[in-house]
């Protein structure tokens, strides 16, 4: 009869952790469980049943640098040995997921807790609310693992008891030659690192995209320079990301040149625009979707959207209006939300009538009731036959009177 | 075992048959001895958290004496490709089924007895082979099984599995809920055998809070339904699920209790006013000779 396999791993995450005044990029998301604070499931205002907090003290957050480079995790068992994990690689994959909370969950402030601080070593326990340390740990691990590698043993990780890599001097490190993760600690902490044995990561020379425009319909993604010439890390444009985006095995055995992609379908055009924004957000449409102009949108701008491309605005491109990437289509219609303060230059005269003494402290809004411009005033739109002066103002000047 | 055996349950029961005429039926009726505790112990299976890995299957084996492959073979996903009934070899299969939300991670489920709280399979049972404990299990007692196989027709479940290779001293065989390894103070191997905690073993009534916790907490995580919580009067085994349990084969049962077959068969009896502890007896006895006579040749041959 075999005993518990693995009782008590051990997560030991010890070491101090220096502090650095970096916040992460993202905070834990976890739906919290009321127990991890409050010894009581009702807390109350005036009895909050406050657990013994974990986090003794906030000293800030470390560079995943600055993580330790492997640990090993669990005890050598009947079955299995310990696993020695590399955790700083883990850490560098992880800024594209979903950060260091993805595995320190509940505990974004520092010091790192131990995983059995709040996890029972032990099966038969008080609180089975929460997995038991050799479940929380084998679930972490494999919420990424399987979805990468559906085909994935325990000696992924594991060695085997009796096997040659655990009588031998080399053990296996977990994880510690996934490509753009480096993995230089891993070797200096003492850990002999084996051959590598995860899949590594085969990033794409091209991705073209099909989007919904109906002009540029196609994007082309020149994933290698943006990773090669730009040196971009991952992370740079990868957030919150599932493991199998990148390590697919689907993809690693497929021809990674050219992908044609479909843009995800239920994106607003903004969030499709999310990622190469950050860089390209003063970039002509034009620059990444070939070919598309005002004058090529396929569709008509008046009818469509009430504002009309004439003469002035016919030559503009799309990105001098829509300065916000992908953001078509939310633009007030007034002269004021481009040509900011345009009215103070504005020489009114051209109009046919001049700004005297009489109107010019006149605010715009006191003639132009609609903000648009477009329906044009006549002395009787505001003064009555009582009112108005035999001359229109500026005909002193020599102008001809015109029609009230 | 520590009360009657086939022989003297024969005897006891041919004795009242020749006094029964004067018993109601109620005091007659060889129904369950429903003794539900508050305290009874139960396991929480969560298909959402279980991968497939069948250790549980493997430490059931182990644990049993039942014949296995050692634990290195059960990487071998390929058996989940089938579907499979717990039988006399294996007490509790895991099956797996497509996962609407994402496909390459199907969803599998561990199968066993369901050690329900009113068990049709100890109503069925003429002769109280069958029986739930104040522990939540519903065991089996060899020594008083005449091998009449009605708990195998009774279970809703289809749970019960006959040693039908076996011509000496066949058993009925199912979990036990490890009574043996409880009784020791020890979690059921198949409980203590999983990396990932999909079983969580505890007092029935703590783990149907804890599940609509989970429910509740990750409301996209789960459909809104504890099965075995009510189905069939409660059951000890529950279980979690991230899509409708009829995908999952779950039987869509009523809530409440299923009836034994035995009880059908007492209705029978009523409808002839033929009192019913003397048809047990006929019935009883019956088999008693049918399969001693059986035994005898086998042990002769
Ligand atoms: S599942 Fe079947 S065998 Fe198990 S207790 Fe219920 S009725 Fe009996
Ligand atoms: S409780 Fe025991 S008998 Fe039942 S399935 Fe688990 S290991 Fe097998
Ligand atoms: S041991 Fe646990 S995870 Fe593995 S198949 Fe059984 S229930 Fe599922």
């Amino acid at each position: 009869m075999r005993t518990l396999l693995l009782i008590g791993l051990l997560c030991s995450i010890g070491g101090t952790v220096r502090a650095q005044a970096r916040v992460p990029a993202r905070a834990g998301t976890a739906a919290m469980d009321c127990r991890a604070c409050h010894t009581s499931a009702t807390p109350t205002k005036n009895s909050p049943a406050l657990a013994a907090c974990p986090r003794l003290k906030i000293t800030g957050y470390h560079a995943v640098d600055e993580a330790p480079p492997t640990l090993t995790l669990g005890r050598d068992g009947a079955t299995y040995g310990a696993v020695i994990f590399a955790h700083r690689a883990h850490a560098h994959m992880a800024e594209t997921g979903k950060g260091c909370n993805g595995c320190h969950h509940y505990d974004q402030a520092r010091p790192i807790q131990k995983c059995k601080n709040c996890h029972a070593v032990s099966r038969q326990r008080e609180d089975l609310g929460k997995p038991d340390l050799k479940a929380a740990m084998h679930r972490q691990c494999l919420d990424c693992h399987r979805e990468w590698n559906p085909a994935g043993s325990c000696a992924t990780c594991h060695v085997k008891a009796g096997s040659a890599a655990a009588k031998g001097a080399v053990a296996p490190v977990a994880g510690a030659s996934v490509a753009g993760a480096p993995v230089a600690g891993a070797s200096a902490a003492g850990a002999p690192v084996a051959a590598p044995r995860k899949a590594t990561v085969v990033a794409p020379q091209r991705v073209v995209y099909e989007t919904g425009a109906k002009e540029g319909k196609t994007v082309t993604f020149f994933h290698a320079d943006h990773t090669g010439r730009f040196a971009l890390a991952c992370a740079a444009c990868h957030q919150n990301e599932s493991c199998r985006g990148c390590h697919d095995r689907k993809l690693l055995s497929g021809d990674r040149t050219v992908l044609a992609r479909q843009t995800a379908k239920g994106l607003t055009d903004e969030q499709a625009h999310v990622r190469c924004a950050a860089c390209h957000a003063k970039d002509e449409c034009s620059t990444c979707h070939k070919g598309m102009s005002t004058k090529t949108i396929g569709f008509d701008h008046g009818r469509r959207t009430g504002f009309a491309l004439n003469r002035f605005h016919a030559p503009l491109t799309c990105k001098q209006c829509h300065t916000a990437p992908g953001a078509f289509g939310r633009i007030n219609a007034s002269c004021e939300s481009c040509h900011k303060g345009w009215q103070a230059k504005f020489a009114h005269a051209r109009t046919g009538l001049t700004l005297d003494e009489q109107h010019k402290d006149v605010e715009c809004a006191g003639c132009h009731e609609d903000k648009t411009f477009r329906d044009r005033p006549v002395c009787g739109s505001c003064h009555t036959d009582k009112t108005w002066p035999a001359q229109k103002p500026g005909t002193a000047a020599g102008r001809p009177a015109v029609k009230r | 075992m520590k009360s009657q055996n086939r022989r003297s349950f024969l005897k006891t029961s041919t004795a009242i048959t020749v006094a029964a005429t004067g018993l109601t039926p109620s005091t007659a009726h060889a129904g369950p001895t429903n003794i539900l505790s508050p305290d009874r112990m139960g396991v929480l299976v969560d298909t959402t958290v279980c991968i497939g890995c069948r250790n549980c299957e493997w430490a059931c084996k182990t644990a049993h004496g039942l014949e296995t492959p050692p634990l290195d073979a059960y990487e071998d996903r390929t058996p989940l490709a089938k579907m499979r009934r717990p039988d006399e070899t294996a007490l509790t299969v895991v099956n797996q089924y497509e996962n609407p939300k994402e496909p390459d991670l199907p969803i599998t489920v561990k199968v066993q007895c369901m050690h329900c709280d009113h068990p049709a399979c100890v109503s069925a049972c003429i002769v109280g082979a069958i029986a739930k404990h104040a522990n939540g299990e519903v065991v089996w007692d060899t020594d008083k099984c005449i091998g009449c196989r009605y708990c195998m027709v009774a279970c809703p479940f289809q749970v019960p599995a006959f040693e039908y290779h076996k011509a000496l001293g066949p058993r009925i065989m199912k979990c036990d809920f490890c009574s043996e390894r409880r009784a020791d103070g020890k979690l059921p191997a198949c409980v203590e055998s999983c990396p990932v905690e999909a079983l969580t073993y505890g007092r029935r009534e703590d783990l149907v809070r804890i599940a609509k916790e989970r429910i509740k907490r990750s409301p996209d995580r789960y459909v809104e339904h504890i099965y075995g919580e009510a189905e069939v009067g409660g059951t000890s085994w529950c279980y979690l699920a991230g899509t409708d349990f009829d995908s999952l084969q779950f039987p869509k049962l009523g809530l409440n209790p299923a009836p034994g077959v035995s009880e059908s068969i007492q209705h029978g009896i009523f409808a002839y006013f033929v009192p019913p502890v003397s048809l047990y007896a006929l019935l009883g006895a019956v088999m008693w000779t049918s399969r001693h006579r059986h035994d005898e040749e086998e042990e002769q041959s």
